[in-house]
C-alpha cells in the first residue's frame, strides 16, 4: 500500500482525527535555532581566524580564543542543537502521539524561555571568565542547577504528551529522544558534581579530581555526542526524513534493534578520549573495543535513514530540503566510520592533540547536526506557518551547495593539517634528534587555518540565505522560479 | 504482545530501560577507578597546590588555557624527547578539575615548570609574538595590570578540602599570608616552603610591589611537573 | 577487600557480556518474529496519520 492509500484507510477506519497542536513554542524554537546557529557559525569564524591571523584576539580580556570557543561550542551543540532538538522533538511527540503538549502552552513556554536563558548566563559567563574549564560542560554550578530544573519540566512535558498519547504505539522517532533526554540528564548531574566557593560566588571546585575527572568528563564528553548529537538528531531522522520523502522509513525493525545496540554501546566509548594518558589501559582498552564495535549500529541507522528513499532516488534531483536530510545521514556515516577508526590506540597516537579531531568533529556538526536540523527547519516553516510551500527552492539549493563546499573545504583542511602536524611531531632527523621544534610546526598550519576558515564562511552565508528564505516564507512570498527537474514541461517559461 | 511489545507502549517502562541500559558502560568503567587501588601510583613529592598557585591555576582555567595547550605527556619516544616524562595519574591527584586538555595548538605544559625564566614567561605572557615571532597564542598583558583580588583564599581552600584535597588546618590558616608572601622577595619564605615545598618565591611578575595576576600565573606555570620526586621512583612504583 | 572487588570483577565481567548478548538476541529474534512483519509495518506509518485541527 501507498501511503497516500493507508492515509485513506486509516480515515477510513477512524483512526486520523483532528487534534490541537500546540505549535506556537514551537516557532520559538525554529526561531531560536536559526539565531544561535547564525550565532555559532560567526564565531566559529572569528576563532578560526584568530588563529590564522593572532591579532584578531584584539588584546583585550574577553575576546582571546580561550574565552571565545566555548562560546562557539556552546553555541554550536547546546544553542543550535539544543534548540533544534527541543523544537522538533515538541513536535514530534505531539504529531506522532496525536495530542496536544503536556502542560499546554504554560510549560512550554518555561522551557523555551528558560532553555534560552541558560544559554545567555553560560554565553555571558565564558566571556566574563566563568568557566568550570571542562570541555562542553563549562557552565559553573549556578547555570548547571538552573538547566537541571529546566531539563526536568522539559522531560515532564515530553513523557506527559507521550502519555496522552492515542497511538498504542510510541513511535521510535520518540525513543530516540527519550534516550536523549534521560541520558543528558544522567550525564549532566554526575559530570558537575562541584563544591561552590560560597553560596553568593560563581566559583566551585570538581568533586572528582584527576584521572577519575578525566574519565568521568569524557564518560560526559563524548556521550554528550552520543546521545546530544546523535541519539537525539536520530530522532529527527526517523521522522523528516520518512515524512519529507512521503514514504515510511525502511525497516522499522532495523531501527528498533540500531535503538537498543546504540545506546548500550555508546556509553562505553568515553575512554577513547584517553588514549595513552595516565588513565589505566584497562579501561583505554574497554573505550577502543567498544567504539569500534560502535560502527556497526551506527551504520545501520545510515542504511534505514538513506535507505528510505530506495525506489524513491528521483526525488534527491528534485527536492533539495531532502537533499539536506538524506546528505546529513551520508556524513553520519562517514563520521560514524572515521570515529572509530581515530579510536584505534594506533591510529589515535597520531591523530590526537591535532586538527585531524577537530575536523572530524566538524564533519559531524556541520555534515550530519547542522544539515539533518537545516532540512527539518526547512519541512518546519512552510508547516508552522501555514504556507503551501517555501519562498524560494532554488534558494535551498544554493544553500545546500554552498554549504557542502564548505564543509569539504574545513575536513580537508583539518586531515591535512592534523596529519601533517602529527607526522611532524614525530620525525626525527639522520643524526636522531626531534627534527622540528614546536613552532615550527605551528608555522605549518597557517594556509590550512585560512582555508578552514574559508569553509567556515561559506557555511556561515549558506546559514543566512537559509535565514532570508525562511523570513520570506513566513511572510507568504513565493519566488517566481521554475522548479527543479520534476516536471519541466509543467511549468510556464518566465 | 510479548514483551518488548509492553516496552513499547509503556513510557515509563521505556525510560527506565533505557537509563538501565545507558548506566552500564558508566558504572563498569568509573566506579573501578575509585576502587581500584593500583589506579594512582604512589609517588613521593605531591603536595596541595600553594594559594597563589591555586590562584593561578584558576586564571589558567578562566582563561581557556586547556583549549590550545594539553598537560598530559604520551608514553612515546618524541614526546619524552619534547617533554619529558610521561604524566602520571598521581600527578594530577589534586587537580579539581584536571586539565589534561585535549589539543595542542599550543605545546603540552604538563612540565613546564623551571623550563623558562619567570622573565622569559611575563614577556611571553604580556606578548607572544615578541619572545616567538611565529607564535598565534593571545596577548595576556591585562595580567600585570590586574592586581591580585582574592580575598576569600581560605574558603578556596576549605572547599579543596570537601573535595578531598589534604591542606592542613596549619595552610588554611595561614592561607592569606603565604598567598600575598610568595610573591614577595623581601619575604620570610622558610615556613612558606616547609608548607610547600619546590614553589617558586621572590618576585614573580617583575613588579615587586604589587601582587598581581601575573604573579599567580607563573607561580602556577613554575611548579607544573615539578613535584614529583623523580629520582627516587623506581619502575614498581610505575607499575599499574 | 580489593582482591575480593577484584575477583568479584574478573567473575562478573565475561557473565555480563552473556546476559546482555542474550538479552539482545531476545530483542532481535523478537523483532524479527515473522508474525510481527505487518505490525512493524503499521508503526512505521505513524507519522503519516497526524491531522491538523486548522489545517
Amino acid at each position: 500500500m501507498s501511503v497516500a492509500e493507508v492515509a485513506v484507510a486509516d480515515a477510513a477506519a477512524g483512526r486520523t482525527e483532528a487534534v490541537a497542536y500546540n505549535e506556537r513554542i514551537i516557532r520559538y524554537f525554529v526561531i531560536a535555532t536559526m539565531f544561535w546557529g547564525v550565532a555559532a557559525f560567526a564565531v566559529g569564524v572569528l576563532i578560526a581566524l584568530q588563529l590564522a591571523y593572532p591579532v584578531l584576539n584584539l588584546g583585550l580580556e574577553w575576546t582571546t580564543f580561550g574565552r571565545l570557543r566555548p562560546v562557539h561550542t556552546s553555541a554550536a551543540i547546546f544553542a543550535f542543537g539544543g534548540n533544534a532538538l527541543l523544537g522538533t522533538s515538541l513536535y514530534v511527540v505531539q504529531r506522532t502521539s496525536r495530542a496536544s503538549l503536556f502542560g499546554g502552552e504554560a510549560l512550554g513556554l518555561f522551557v523555551f524561555f528558560g532553555y534560552q536563558a541558560f544559554i545567555v548566563m553560560a554565553a555571558l559567563g565564558y566571556v566574563f571568565g566563568v568557566t568550570q574549564g571542562r570541555e562542553y560542560a563549562e557552565p559553573e554550578w549556578y547555570v548547571d542547577l538552573w538547566l537541571t530544573l529546566v531539563w526536568v519540566v522539559y522531560l515532564v512535558v515530553f513523557v506527559g504528551t507521550l502519555m496522552k498519547r492515542k497511538e498504542p504505539h510510541i513511535y521510535v522517532a520518540n525513543w530516540f529522544y527519550l534516550a536523549f533526554i534521560v541520558t543528558i540528564a544522567m550525564l549532566h548531574i554526575v559530570n558537575n558534581l562541584a563544591v561552590p566557593v560560597s553560596w553568593t560566588g560563581a566559583k566551585s571546585y570538581s568533586l572528582f579530581s584527576g584521572v577519575q575527572d578525566a574519565l568521568t568528563q569524557w564518560w560526559y564528553g563524548h556521550n554528550a555526542v552520543g546521545f546530544f548529537l546523535t541519539a537525539g538528531f536520530l530522532g529527527i531522522m526517523y521522522y523528516f526524513i520518512p515524512k519529507q520523502a512521503g514514504r515510511p522509513v525502511y525497516s522499522y525493525r532495523l531501527s528498533i534493534i540500531h535503538f537498543w545496540a546504540l545506546i548500550f554501546l555508546y556509553i562505553w566509548a568515553g575512554p577513547h578520549h584517553l588514549h595513552y594518558t595516565a588513565l589505566p589501559d584497562w579501561a583505554q582498552n574497554l573505550g577502543m573495543v567498544f567504539s569500534v564495535m560502535l560502527w556497526m549500529p551506527s551504520w545501520g541507522g545510515m542504511i534505514n535513514g538513506i535507505m528510505t528513499l530506495s525506489g524513491a532516488w528521483d526525488k534527491l534531483r528534485t527536492d533539495p530540503v531532502l537533499r539536506f536530510l538524506v546528505t546529513s545521514v551520508a556524513f553520519y556515516g562517514m563520521s560514524t566510520f572515521e570515529g572509530p577508526v581515530m579510536s584505534i590506540k594506533q591510529v589515535n597516537a597520531l591523530s590526537h592533540y591535532t586538527d585531524w579531531t577537530v575536523g572530524h568533529v566538524h564533519s559531524g556538526a556541520l555534515g550530519w547536526v547542522a544539515f539533518v536540523s537545516f532540512g527539518a527547519v526547512y519541512y518546519l516553516v512552510p508547516a508552522l506557518w501555514r504556507r503551501s510551500q517555501l519562498y524560494s527552492e532554488r534558494l535551498v539549493s544554493y544553500h545546500f551547495w554552498i554549504a557542502t563546499i564548505g564543509i569539504v573545504f574545513y575536513i580537508t583542511a583539518m586531515w591535512v593539517s592534523g596529519i601533517l602536524q602529527g607526522t611532524m611531531w614525530k620525525s626525527y632527523d639522520h643524526l636522531g634528534f626531534l627534527q622540528y621544534s614546536f613552532i615550527e610546526t605551528v608555522v605549518e598550519m597557517h594556509p590550512y587555518y585560512v582555508i578552514r576558515a574559508m569553509g567556515g564562511v561559506l557555511f556561515l552565508i549558506g546559514a543566512l540565505i537559509m535565514v532570508y528564505n525562511l523570513w520570506r516564507t513566513a511572510r507568504g512570498d513565493v519566488r517566481q522560479e521554475v522548479r527543479a527537474a520534476a516536471a519541466p514541461l509543467a511549468q510556464p517559461a518566465e | 504482545m510479548g514483551w518488548h511489545g509492553k516496552i513499547e507502549r509503556n513510557v515509563i517502562l521505556l525510560l527506565v530501560l533505557s537509563l538501565l541500559t545507558v548506566s552500564i558502560g558508566g558504572l563498569v568503567e568509573i566506579v573501578p577507578l575509585f576502587t581500584i587501588e593500583s589506579t594512582i601510583e604512589k609517588v613521593k613529592g605531591m603536595r596541595p597546590y600553594t594559594p597563589l598557585e591555586l590562584v593561578g591555576r584558576n586564571i589558567y582555567i578562566r582563561e581557556g588555557c586547556y583549549t590550545c595547550h594539553s598537560q598530559q605527556i604520551r608514553p612515546f619516544r618524541d614526546e619524552a624527547e619534547r617533554y619529558g616524562h610521561y604524566s602520571l595519574a598521581a600527578e594530577s591527584m589534586y587537580d579539581h578539575p584536571f586539565q589534561w586538555g585535549s589539543k595542542r595548538t599550543g605545546p603540552d605544559l604538563a612540565r613546564v615548570g623551571g623550563k623558562y625564566s619567570n622573565e622569559w614567561h611575563v614577556a611571553h605572557m604580556i606578548d607572544p609574538r615578541e619572545v616567538v615571532p611565529e607564535s598565534i597564542m593571545p596577548p595576556y598583558a591585562f595580567m600585570l595590570e590586574n592586581t591580585l583580588d582574592v580575598d576569600d583564599i581560605a574558603a578556596h581552600l576549605r572547599a579543596n578540602v570537601a573535595v578531598g584535597v589534604p591542606y592542613s588546618e596549619d595552610m588554611i590558616e595561614n592561607a592569606a599570608a603565604d598567598l600575598a608572601v610568595q610573591a614577595d622577595p623581601d619575604g620570610d619564605h622558610d615556613a612558606f616552603l616547609e608548607r610547600y615545598p619546590k614553589a617558586a618565591v621572590g618576585d614573580l611578575d617583575g613588579d615587586p610591589g604589587r601582587l598581581t595576576e601575573m604573579d599567580a600565573m607563573v607561580a602556577y606555570l613554575q611548579i607544573l611537573g615539578r613535584m614529583v620526586d623523580f629520582d627516587a621512583l623506581t619502575v614498581d612504583d610505575l607499575r599499574q | 577487600m580489593e582482591a575480593f572487588f577484584q575477583d568479584a570483577f574478573a567473575l562478573l565481567r565475561p557473565l555480563w557480556v552473556v546476559w546482555l548478548m542474550l538479552i539482545f538476541l531476545g530483542i532481535v529474534v523478537w523483532v524479527m518474529w515473522p508474525k510481527r512483519k505487518a505490525e512493524m509495518e503499521d508503526h512505521a506509518r505513524i507519522p503519516f496519520r497526524e491531522e491538523d485541527a486548522e489545517g
